[in-house]
């Protein structure tokens, strides 16, 4: 069974000559453990797809299904409540709090989490060793090179055991060698049975992926 | 951030300002009112005017009356014309005197100073009358205590001593006079005396004895009584051989103002302090809400990045708003807080929490709003 199911979905920003059709009946089905890469030129629309995927948007039409469940019946609670259990995101520019500590910024997800952990501090323990960077736990973000940020967006994105990983261009601010090293973390993560998508402008980091999906004008062209 | 932190600083000592002011605007006029109030209720079975005794002397004219040794006979002479003139009425309440006791086991909202020095008034039997004084123990005093000798003096004391003592008590003071307890007034017992705008004395905490002018000794007691005497008449043209008679005497110039006219006076002065607090509140209030509202517009501008972290890792809109709420509402209850050290638990204080929230509402209503209508994606766009 598709982890994601999602059919004709549309979404329409603005009215009348200001009008922007951002997708127009896509239709795409993920399956747990798939590790895909979205990609496509600017405007094309990937981003907004990566938005309603990871419940930060809404669809103007068409049908959401997330792990069997229809996502455009759920008000702003519950949408919240689904980021929180069922996604960790990463994005370009780390998205790190730079005035928090590591510990502090690994911490944010579990914060609103209502599942039941024993010990959060072993479980950020548990997710920056995974990554690598344990030692760093109290160090503050501001202080931290380009890679260990984007180390402590991965630890972020998966403390609290999500079920997918949605990645907006997560190398876009990387060099070459970093960018190599995260796409290993993702790739481990895949084995791991974390489903991946990823949306890219790299042909490098689509060869790390099982699939690519490529998005023109609001609609998969191949 | 220190600059942040100054301005964020400097914005609640203006709300702190504003609120402490507020809290004094109603506090005055909650005071006339109540003047006004308690007045009706005295004057309603008053069929004449009370008037005060203003003494116009000028300090020289003080000075010759206090230093001349044989002043005393004539301050006793005008002190008895008024009050055995059978054109009028008077009451006497001569409050410049303070009590210090032998032995001390009351708490300290007793004590006028930290000294503890308490609240003594001394008392005609006219006076009893008038404020319509009435005992919950014990008895008021009779005829014979303003004419005693003994050398224990009877003692009138305000409803809250009940605590602490008891009908037939011997309480002493630093002097080692004897004061005998013989009643405990009615709570909330007051008298008024309308030199000021706060001219409510209530005496819950006050130790009132009887005026025994037969005991009188200084030049001081004569001119104390004199000044604490209040005349009751229909009839204004009376109170000419009072002043006369100082003349006589050589002694003091009086103005004669009643409680009315009086009145008048502590509501236009009351106005008048309403408006300049007024004025000056709503400068202080313009400047620090829209501060106020600028800085959670940058608060919010320079947090949006944070805000989005938050939202996509499983924060609502709703904890974010009450991020900002917390901020402003911290300042208001901090604020609050000192408004109930100020005025304790009061209708002022009530009323002015109340516009303290109404100042928290109106600040923080246009952020609220503006974040409320913002979208996650929005939010992570902007943070982009």
């Amino acid at each position: 069974m598709s982890i994601i199911s999602i059919k004709e979905l549309y979404k329409t920003y603005g009215s009348g000559e200001s009008e922007v059709k951002a997708l127009r009946g896509l239709s795409l089905s993920v399956d747990r453990g798939d590790m895909i890469a979205i990609m496509g030129p600017s405007g094309s629309g990937k981003s907004t797809l990566l938005n309603i995927i990871g419940c930060i948007d809404r669809p103007t039409d068409g049908q959401y299904l997330l792990d069997g469940r229809k996502i455009n019946t759920f008000n702003d609670s519950e949408m919240a409540m689904l980021r929180n259990q069922n996604f960790g995101f990463v994005v370009q520019d780390f998205a790190l709090v730079e005035r928090y500590s590591v510990y502090k910024n690994v911490m944010i997800p579990l914060s609103y989490s209502k599942k039941q952990i024993k010990s959060k501090r072993d479980k950020i323990e548990e997710a920056l060793s995974q990554l690598g960077i344990l030692e760093k736990i109290k160090a503050m973000a501001l202080n931290l090179s380009i890679g260990q940020r984007q180390r402590v967006a991965i630890a972020r994105a998966i403390v609290n055991d999500p079920d997918i990983i949605l990645a907006d261009e997560p190398t876009g601010s990387l060099d070459s060698d970093t960018g190599e090293e995260v796409m290993e973390i993702f790739k481990q993560l895949n084995k791991d049975g974390k489903t991946i998508i990823i949306v890219t402008h790299e042909k490098k980091v689509a060869s790390y992926c099982q699939m690519t999906i490529r998005i023109e004008d609001g609609k998969i062209s191949k | 951030m220190l600059g942040h932190k100054f301005r964020y600083f400097f914005l609640f000592v203006q709300i702190l300002a504003a609120i402490i002011l507020i809290s004094f605007i109603l506090s005055i006029s909650f005071n006339a009112n109540n003047f006004q109030d308690k007045l009706n209720e005295i004057m309603q079975d008053q069929k004449e005017e009370i008037y005060l005794l203003i003494d116009n002397s000028s300090s020289e004219k003080i000075n010759e009356i206090f230093q001349n040794e044989e002043s005393i006979e004539q301050q006793k002479e005008l002190y008895e014309f008024i009050k055995q003139n059978l054109s009028f009425r008077t009451y006497t309440v001569d409050q410049q005197n303070a009590l210090w006791l032998s032995k001390n086991n009351l708490d300290n909202s007793f004590a006028l100073d930290p000294d503890n020095a308490f609240f003594l008034i001394k008392i005609d039997e006219e006076f009893q009358s008038v404020f319509k004084l009435k005992c919950v123990k014990g008895r008021l005093f009779p005829a014979k205590d303003f004419k005693g000798t003994g050398s224990v003096i009877p003692l009138l004391l305000g409803y809250d001593f009940q605590n602490y003592y008891d009908l037939d008590d011997i309480i002493c003071d630093d002097e080692g006079k004897h004061y005998k307890v013989t009643g405990f007034l009615e709570k909330s017992s007051f008298y008024l005396s309308p030199l000021r705008d706060d001219s409510i004395f209530w005496l819950d905490k006050a130790f009132v004895v009887p005026l025994q002018p037969h005991k009188f000794e200084y030049t001081n007691n004569y001119d104390s009584a004199i000044n604490s005497t209040f005349i009751i008449t229909d009839d204004p043209e009376n109170l000419q051989a009072i002043q006369k008679k100082s003349n006589e005497l050589e002694l003091y110039t009086f103005e004669f103002r009643s409680f009315k006219k009086q009145l008048e006076f502590i509501l236009d002065y009351t106005y008048s302090r309403i408006k300049q607090l007024g004025f000056i509140l709503s400068i202080i209030l313009y400047f620090s809400i829209i501060g106020l509202i600028s800085n959670l517009i940058q608060f919010i501008n320079t947090h949006t990045k944070e805000f989005a972290i938050h939202l996509l890792c499983g924060g609502r809109m709703v904890s974010i708003i009450q991020r900002i709420l917390i901020q402003t509402f911290f300042i208001i209850f901090i604020a609050d807080i000192i408004v109930i050290v100020i005025h304790r638990l009061s209708m002022t204080t009530l009323l002015t929490i109340a516009s303290s929230l109404l100042i928290g509402t109106i600040i923080i209503i246009y952020p609220a709003i503006m974040l409320s209508r913002t979208q996650v994606k929005d939010i992570l766009r902007r943070s982009k």
